[in-house]
């Protein structure tokens, strides 16, 4: 008990220095984190069915959590749409085939080309991104934190929704992206504005229409036959872009799904006739197919190896994080005993040393967050 | 000694805001090769200053020699760790 106090606490017998905060002790606390890492590292290396991107981000949780947050805006459910989904997919894969974060590619891709590629007709839509979460909770919750992108998450004239969360090398990093979008079918338009916005204050009828959302892209109705208008945003940061300048969405093989009562797709695979190639000329890769709502043993499987990713990942943050937290804790707690004991120290390099450490812990836990677009 | 004081209260703020600039720096989406130069810069820096500090404060020992290689070396893991 005696040696556990020397090692811990400021005592007259450790000269009033606790044995841990002493070169030999913080050796020993730096051999600990390497043995451990290393462990986690080897583990998980030789482990071939655990994935090397640790997230636990799933699309359903993601719709989930966005419709969450409109409801609590009394606002309307938005409808998962697996076209959209493959808009999204699209984009997410032109982001790791350009290397880009960004919501227009180098080469000028905007966000709604990917639309017109897989047939989605719509007039309104928009755009969020995410990369580097852990966590679905994480993405909406930093989305919901950032004006420009909760304005597009609670926009009340959207209907549909599709997500895509694919893992890749970006800026030569492994890491997830989030690709959320919006949709408005021209067909619900008129309905959508009538139910949430009785008074939308008219722009002049012989001008284009254009929604101005925030950073999350907005892209601007087509002037539909209906003449709706919309108020612009008072957001300063949307650039409005001419309905002339847009792709006209055409619908191809597979047809825009309609709106349906139920608000979950049912299970089915969704195989969609697109065009692979991009104004650009880059060929993407075959998406595959889309499986929604997949049975319980895939859904099993894929959870688990998300868990154990998402666990991998965090245990070498945690306990990182505890072992810092703790010499944090027994450097003030050192001062503090010392202090009360009347006893003053000639120099105050140590006060440095826990600055340097907080730094690093608070950089390690902000660092768990990812970032939007 | 308040100006022993000063002295140190400004070397220290400079150390702290070397390591505030570097985690900053490799939170942001940078190639990790940066990231790890970022890293090794900063613990390069930190423990020349750490040397040069108790040199010319006279209280340069081999347990302080030693006690700065070990935080120097856990703080590099840390940074490493939040860069990866």
């Amino acid at each position: 008990m005696e040696k556990l106090l020397q090692l811990l606490l400021p005592r007259a017998k450790n000269n009033h220095r606790p044995h841990i905060t002493r070169h030999p002790g913080i050796i020993a606390v730096l051999v600990t984190l390497l043995t451990v890492q290393t462990s986690l590292n080897v583990f998980f290396s030789t482990n071939p069915q655990i994935l090397g991107f640790a997230t636990s981000i799933y699309q359903d949780q993601l719709i989930s959590l966005t419709n969450t947050e409109r409801s609590k805006q009394n606002l309307n459910t938005l409808i998962h749409n697996p076209t959209l989904d493959q808009a999204a997919r699209l984009k997410a894969l032109n982001m790791f085939e350009e290397n880009y974060w960004a919501h227009v590619s180098p080469s000028g891709i905007e966000p709604w080309h990917w639309f017109s590629v897989v047939g989605y007709d719509y007039s309104t839509a928009g755009e969020n991104l995410a990369r580097d979460f852990d966590t679905s909770s994480g993405v909406v919750s930093a989305w919901m934190a950032s004006p420009s992108h909760s304005e597009n998450i609670l926009y009340s004239s959207f209907t549909e929704i599709g997500m895509a969360v694919v893992n890749g090398v970006l800026d030569g990093q492994e890491t997830t992206l989030v690709v959320q979008l919006f949709g408005t079918p021209p067909a619900t338009q008129q309905l959508a504005v009538e139910t949430t916005q009785p008074t939308p204050t008219s722009l002049p009828k012989d001008e284009p229409t254009a929604i101005i959302l925030p950073t999350a892209t907005q892209i601007p109705p087509t002037p539909t036959s209906a003449g709706i208008t919309l108020t612009p945003s008072a957001v300063p940061t949307q650039t409005q872009i001419k309905p002339t300048e847009l792709p006209t969405p055409t619908v191809e093989a597979e047809p825009t799904p309609t709106i349906e009562n139920s608000p979950t797709p049912t299970s089915k695979t969704v195989e969609l006739a697109f065009n692979t190639d991009n104004s650009n000329g880059t060929v993407l890769g075959p998406l595959g197919s889309h499986t929604t709502n997949p049975p319980v043993s895939q859904f099993l499987t894929a959870n688990l190896k998300a868990l154990t990713s998402i666990q991998s990942f965090s245990i070498s943050r945690l306990f990182t994080m505890l072992i810092v937290g703790t010499l944090i804790g027994l450097y003030a707690s050192d001062e503090i005993i010392f202090k009360r004991k009347g006893l003053k120290r000639v120099n105050a390099h140590r006060i440095v040393h826990v600055g340097i450490l907080i730094i690093a812990f608070i950089g390690i836990w902000y660092g768990a967050g990812g970032m939007i677009l | 000694m308040l100006h022993y004081v000063r002295h140190h209260i400004f070397q220290y703020f400079l150390i702290l805001l070397l390591f505030a600039i570097t985690v900053t720096s490799i939170s942001t989406p940078i190639p990790s090769f940066q990231k790890f130069f970022f890293v090794g810069v900063a613990i390069i820096v930190y423990f020349i200053w750490a040397m040069w500090h108790h040199w010319e404060d006279h209280s340069l020992t081999k347990s302080t020699l030693l006690e700065y290689i070990a935080l120097a070396g856990l703080l590099f893991w840390l940074l490493i760790t939040l860069a990866s």
